[in-house]
Order: structure tokens, then sequence, then C-alpha cells
């Protein structure tokens, strides 16, 4: 046996798929396909019985879904990486797989060379998320960005430096005083500052005043 | 037993109804067909360049494969417009960033989300309902109004739910009774009277427009 072949278990309810990535992953000299599993018992039952060196999963599966079966993996086997497999490209599955310990995510419509980046991205020990997944990521808010506010807030906010209390707001903009607060309150948290006169300050700062 | 109320206890169940069968379809579309058309693609895509064909049906090859992606990217798109997975699997704040993402990588519009405070998840036929306002206003937005950056806000506070919706297109004047009875502002209207809510519209011609819709959360415990 040579060892620096890979065991992978590829765990998906469609047999078609099972039978693609066989297909794909054939072509790949390292690779050793250990075992296929239909669901999250068989996966868990297969990573048990073999050494399991980098494991695809489906996001979609009959008993437990992919999410909840990776944290499971990550728990009990953490030597095995993961790499979700799913039809949806979407960053809220993408997230959710990677805060479970997923270290890559590819689509199904993947190519070969995808898939071949993707295995060889992951084994040496960085993350992969697919060509269409990395061109959209994830906006970062800053704390230096100013935050967007809609125009109620504005109004609000200009209020509230003119030192008008909620009650007063309430009247001038037609809204009842709890309306006002939760304006206020909401102001708060978008400039992430913990009284209205750092608030005034911030947002002064960020030009809004 | 009022007979509003039995109205509303027949539209309920009806609602609930299509959600179900719409979630339904959705997840035959994608579970079913979408792994057998990955299936087909995984295949193709591992005979390529390994089989020796000449140049004219190599092309025709690739381009079959071309089509196959665009057939599965349809596939997508008539499945998530259904029923967005995301949306009953993570609920509204993801659905309507992963909406979001997806008008900004398809359209010259730039969407902005913001949720605030979601401490505890909301009944599932509001998020359905409330997705959808967001996805006919947002429409409305760039097929009417021409909008360059739309902005979504939903906040959750102690009584319900405030969504926000905002857009810098070119706006309408709020006595013109043509847009305001017309289709878009009536479903909108008819979502918000379903979940008893309250909404007004802010615009003027040239300076956008500004939706505000507040869902007042009944604690039936």
């Amino acid at each position: 046996m040579n060892d620096k072949m890979i065991n992978i278990l590829l765990v998906d309810d469609h047999s078609m798929v099972i039978e693609g990535m066989k297909a794909i992953l054939s072509n790949m000299p390292f690779i050793r396909i250990a075992a296929t599993a239909s669901n999250a018992f068989e996966a868990l039952a297969s990573l048990k019985a073999h050494s399991i060196q980098l494991a695809f999963l489906d996001i979609n599966l009959p008993d437990i879904n992919g999410i909840e079966l990776c944290a499971r993996i990550k728990k009990e086997f953490p030597l095995t990486a993961i790499i979700g497999l799913s039809t949806f490209k979407q960053r809220s599955y993408v997230s959710q797989m990677i805060n479970n310990g997923a270290s890559g995510y590819l689509v199904k419509s993947a190519g070969r060379e995808e898939i071949e980046e993707a295995i060889n991205s992951v084994l040496a020990g960085k993350m992969y998320f697919g060509a269409d997944i990395n061109s959209n990521k994830p906006e970062t808010i800053s704390e230096e960005d100013a935050p967007t506010l809609t125009r109620r807030e504005k109004e609000i906010l200009v209020l509230i430096a003119e030192g008008m209390n909620s009650n007063q707001i309430a009247e001038k903009l037609f809204l009842s005083p709890y309306t006002v607060d939760t304006h206020r309150k909401n102001l708060l948290t978008k400039f992430n500052v913990g009284n209205t006169i750092i608030l005034i300050k911030k947002a002064s700062g960020f030009g809004f005043l | 037993m009022y007979e509003n109320e039995k109205q509303l206890l027949a539209l309920n169940s009806i609602l609930q109804g299509q959600q179900e069968e719409r979630s339904r379809l959705a997840k035959d579309l994608h579970d079913g067909l979408g792994g057998m058309l990955s299936g087909i693609k995984l295949n193709l895509s591992s005979m390529k360049g390994n089989i020796v064909i000449n140049e004219k049906d190599a092309l025709l090859f690739n381009k079959s494969l071309l089509q196959l992606d665009n057939a599965i990217a349809e596939m997508r798109r008539v499945a998530h417009n259904m029923m967005p997975e995301a949306l009953l699997k993570f609920g509204i704040s993801d659905a309507i960033r992963d909406f979001c993402d997806g008008i900004n990588e398809s359209n010259s519009v730039k969407m902005k989300y913001q949720g605030i405070n979601f401490t505890e998840p909301l009944e599932k036929s509001t998020e359905v309902i409330l997705y959808r306002m967001v996805q006919e206003l947002s429409n409305n937005a760039i097929k009417h109004a021409h909008a360059n950056t739309i902005f979504i806000q939903i906040a959750q506070h102690e009584l319900g739910i405030t969504l926000t919706v905002e857009d810098d297109g070119k706006g309408f004047n709020m006595n013109d009774g043509n847009i305001k009875n017309g289709n878009g502002f009536k479903n909108i209207q008819s979502r918000v009277d379903y979940l008893k809510g309250s909404w007004d519209i802010k615009s003027e011609p040239g300076k956008g427009t500004s939706i505000n819709i507040e869902i007042p959360v009944y604690d039936e415990r």
C-alpha cells in the first residue's frame, strides 16, 4: 500500500453525483475512494472503519443535514478535512459550513479542474471556496465605516443633536415616543456607542450632522 | 365566530398550504432534478480531455457542457424563487443577505442590508411574508424607479418588527393615484393587512422612495 494515497469519503444521497465524483476522482493518481455513503449514519460508520483524510459532504442528506454532520465529524474525527458539496452557492450555506469546521466548499456543478484545485488546496491546509464563491466576498463592516442610516433615522439624529427628548421628537414627527425610543436605540447600535453624547460626537465625525 | 375572523382563518390556511406546496416543489426540483443534472455534469466533466475527438466535436462537447451549466443555473433560479431554502433553514436575515448577494452579482444595482437586534426567531409564515415584501419592493425599485442603491433594514424591537426599504431612484409624486393604487403597492397593502401592521411611503420626484413597515409581533403564549 502506498502511504501517499489520500483516503476519501463521498457522502451524497444521489447515486448520480457519487458516480460522477468517482469518475472525476479516478483520474487523480493520489486519490483512493475509501468509501461512499448516502446518509449521515453510513458516513459516521465509514469514518470509524477507515482512516479518512478528506470527506466530501452533501448539504442535504435524508437523516441529518450536512451542516450538522460537519460539526459532528469535526468533533469525533478532527483530523478529517471536510469539503461541503451542494447545489447551492449562497453565502448563508457557505458560512454555516465553515463555522462548523469545513475547509472548503464546492458547488456540484463544478468542473474537474475546480475539484482538483479544491482537493489540493484543502490537503495543503488552505481553505477553498470555489471560483464563483470567492468572487463575492462578504462585505466586512469595519469600525471605521460610517453606518447606513434610513431617512427617518437621519431625521431623528438631527433632532437628538438639537437637544430634543423622545417626547418632543415624537410630537414633532407624529410618531409614538416608543417608536422614537426604538430608533434612538437602533442608532446607538449602528454607531456602536453607549450614549447619546458619544452618538452625536461620532455622527458629526462621519458628517451626518 | 365573526365573519371576518372566519375569512382570516381561511386565508391563513390557504397561505399555509401554498407555502408548504412551494417548499415541497422547490425541494423536489433542487434535490431531485438538481442532483441528476449535477451528476451528468460531473460525468461529462471527467470525460473531458480523456477522449480523442475531432476539433468540431470537441467544440460541440464544450458547448453542451456550457448549456448544461445554464440549465442547472436556471433550475436553481426557479427553485429559489419558489421558496428560498435559506429562509426555512436559517431565517429571514440570512435569506435577505443571499437575496442581496444575488442582485449585487447580476445587476448594476447595489443592495445593502442591515439587520438589527435579531434575538428571537420569528414565526415562519411571518418571515416568508416579510421576505416576499422585500422582494417585491426591491423589484419595484429596480424596475420602475431605476434605483442605483437599495437599502434594506429589518429591526426587531420589543413590540415587533420594523422593515425599511429605501432607494435612490426617480421617486414619484405622492398625489399620483396611479402609483399608490398600482398592483405593486396593493400587494404590499394586503400583506401588511394580513400581518395586522401599518406602513407609510415617503417619496418625491428625483429624491427616491422610503418605505417603512411596522409589524406587531403578537405574543400568543
